[in-house]
């Protein structure tokens, strides 16, 4: 069985489609507004990008599924590991500023430090 | 060739804000300084006593006035702001610069005026361009150019942003926060509306610290702080001072936020807030961080939740007090001498600085004198600078002659002097006759002695400017007055 890995924020909005295909593309423009707070031009995005991969298709302003839910996982997405800045300055910034550079062995000695204040609190 | 009177156009017009923000850009370093050994002289303390200084340093970087006080840090003893003081704004790089025939520059301690003035070019008459004036171009644009560089680094990222939180989608039940893919740590975002975004999949108590901390971002007005900090860096983007003093005050709000968060909290809860901290920075990606600082603040911001105390009230009562008497010191320029030694030119109170008189009246002119001095006035300035007094083309703003190194002493004297001194009467040389303007109805009177031919002389409001001849015969070498004119300020 072939499975598909999409991102988290597409995890989501693939669940609206879900279980609510098939629909038309401004139902779901509706639906991702209610719950999402997406605008249309975001949704439309993710309808294109999901089609790419192969896991939706619209035709006729109607939105079908051609992927079952089972077939795909979220990515490992997690972000906080990737550290994509790719040019964003308050993504930048905040790596600059809080200086995320721990050695190894500087987060070592930070986790004993903080087991003992545990044990002592 | 358009190109270049359109550059022309613009230098013309950018110069002057160049030089002002140059300026401000000086009076600023002052303060980041001082704010700087503030807080490392209590930096045991939470950062929100010591985070407020900063408005100091930024109300110099926006403003190029404040009024004068007597709390001003500048009216200390080893500042020397005579030559700076200019009205209400202060002017290390006087705006002429580039006209002046010996350029000078002013740090406000007289001792280093020199090792800063030295390096400046000095205009070669006989060439068409002064280089000064060159340099005055070439780094307005450079500025221009960084600001606009500034500009569109941050149109661009704020559009990357934008476009990347569009798909953010809502954590379930929490208004105003969201989650979202791609980005690398959780931060706020927005300042009318500010919104929390989160990566996805955070463990549970760490999105519970990490919302609690940007709460206090927001509460704490940062969201609003930063922004407009940015963008007095955007446009002091060449002052190291400007850029330590943003990096600091980041810092700042940032332990600000995390104190407000752990404020209330057990020691034990701090140590877990500490150990969120460590798992959003993760070790094995940090490589990224383009300049680091040596410990890294992960680390002090850690050792700050565990250690962290609140202070004793006394304490924090005194800081605050300090606090408070450091921003006015900081944001109130020198108060204006008292008048005995700053008065010399006339009773109206002058600021330190440059001082311009012109022409009034011609009071006295020796008879041996061929010379008249026309209904017009005689064409000069007369500017007092710091230890200087300058004689000004009006209409070139050449200097003509430069009296230097002035202590501005000034000795009171009565007619008795006044009569020996000026109008000497040497009845063999048959010049007795002559006689100096009356002072009798002065009540004030001192003289201030600019070089061995010409003086100052105070009479009670007014400024006499005096010259002086010398006899010859028997009493060769004894000086008599040339001339004296009345002198009024200028503007």
């Amino acid at each position: 069985m072939q499975t598909y890995e999409i991102w988290d924020s597409e995890y989501r909005f693939m669940t609206i489609v879900w279980d609510n295909a098939p629909i038309g593309s401004g139902a779901l423009c509706t639906l991702c507004l209610q719950q999402l707070g997406w605008k249309k031009s975001t949704v439309y995005n993710a309808i294109r990008k999901m089609c790419e991969k192969g896991l939706i298709q619209n035709e006729n302003a109607t939105v079908r599924v051609l992927v079952p839910r089972e077939q795909v996982q979220r990515e490992e997405s997690d972000a906080f590991l990737r550290r994509t800045f790719s040019g964003s300055l308050p993504g930048f910034l905040n790596a600059f500023l809080s200086g995320r550079t721990l050695s190894e062995k500087e987060a070592e000695e930070l986790k004993k430090l903080i087991d003992a204040h545990r044990k002592e609190g | 060739m358009a190109v270049l009177s359109f550059l022309e156009r613009v230098t013309d017009c950018m110069s002057p804000a160049f030089l002002a923000v140059l300026n401000m850009s000086a009076a600023a370093a002052y303060a980041v300084i001082a704010v700087l050994l503030f807080r490392l002289l209590f930096r045991r303390l939470p950062a929100k006593y010591t985070l407020p200084l900063w408005a100091a340093v930024g109300f110099r970087l926006l403003c190029p006035v404040s009024i004068k006080s007597v709390f001003s840090l500048f009216n200390l003893g080893i500042f020397d702001m005579s030559p700076i003081a200019e009205g209400n704004g202060m002017a290390f790089i006087p705006y002429d610069v580039a006209m002046m025939r010996e350029p000078k520059v002013y740090t406000g301690i007289a001792a280093v005026n020199d090792a800063f003035s030295g390096s400046l070019p000095v205009p070669d008459p006989a060439a068409s361009v002064n280089p000064l004036q060159v340099w005055e171009v070439i780094f307005t644009l450079l500025w221009l150019f960084g600001m606009l560089a500034f500009a569109l680094y941050g149109a661009v990222s704020f559009v990357k942003m934008k476009k990347r939180l569009s798909r953010a989608v809502p954590l379930a039940r929490e208004t105003g926060i969201f989650e979202c893919d791609g980005i690398p740590s959780p931060f706020v975002w927005g300042i009318i509306r500010p919104r929390i975004y989160l990566p996805f999949r955070m463990d549970e108590t760490g999105r519970r610290h990490v919302i609690a901390h940007e709460r206090a971002h927001i509460e704490g007005g940062d969201t609003v702080i930063k922004p407009f900090a940015f963008l007095l860096l955007a446009v002091h983007w060449f002052d190291p001072f400007a850029w330590a003093a943003y990096f600091c005050l980041c810092s700042d709000m940032e332990r600000r936020a995390d104190e407000r968060v752990f404020a209330d909290m057990t020691k034990g809860e701090r140590a877990e807030y500490g150990r969120s901290l460590l798992s959003l920075a993760s070790p094995r990606h940090g490589a990224l961080s383009p300049l680091g600082f040596g410990e890294s603040s992960i680390a002090r911001r850690i050792k700050n939740a565990l250690s962290f105390q609140k202070p004793a009230k006394w304490l924090a009562e005194l800081v605050i007090l300090l606090a408070a008497v450091l921003l006015l010191a900081l944001t109130t320029n020198a108060a204006d001498k008292a008048a005995e030694s700053e008065g010399m030119h006339g009773a109206t109170a002058v600021p330190g600085g440059r001082i311009a008189y012109a022409f009034s009246e011609c009071l006295y002119m020796t008879p041996l004198s061929s010379y008249h001095v026309p209904e017009e006035g005689t064409g000069e300035l007369y500017i007092r600078a710091g230890s200087e007094f300058l004689i000004v083309d009006a209409a070139t703003m050449e200097t003509k002659k430069a009296f230097q190194d002035l202590s501005w002493d000034s000795i009171a004297f009565d007619e008795a002097w006044y009569e020996q001194n000026l109008f000497a009467e040497h009845s063999e040389n048959g010049w007795s006759l002559f006689r100096g303007p009356d002072i009798s109805r002065y009540e004030n009177r001192s003289y201030t002695v600019l070089d061995g031919s010409h003086l100052l002389l105070r009479m009670d409001d007014e400024t006499w400017y005096v010259k002086l001849g010398q006899h010859g015969g028997t009493h060769a070498g004894e000086p008599y007055c040339w001339s004296i004119y009345r002198l009024e300020r200028a503007n």
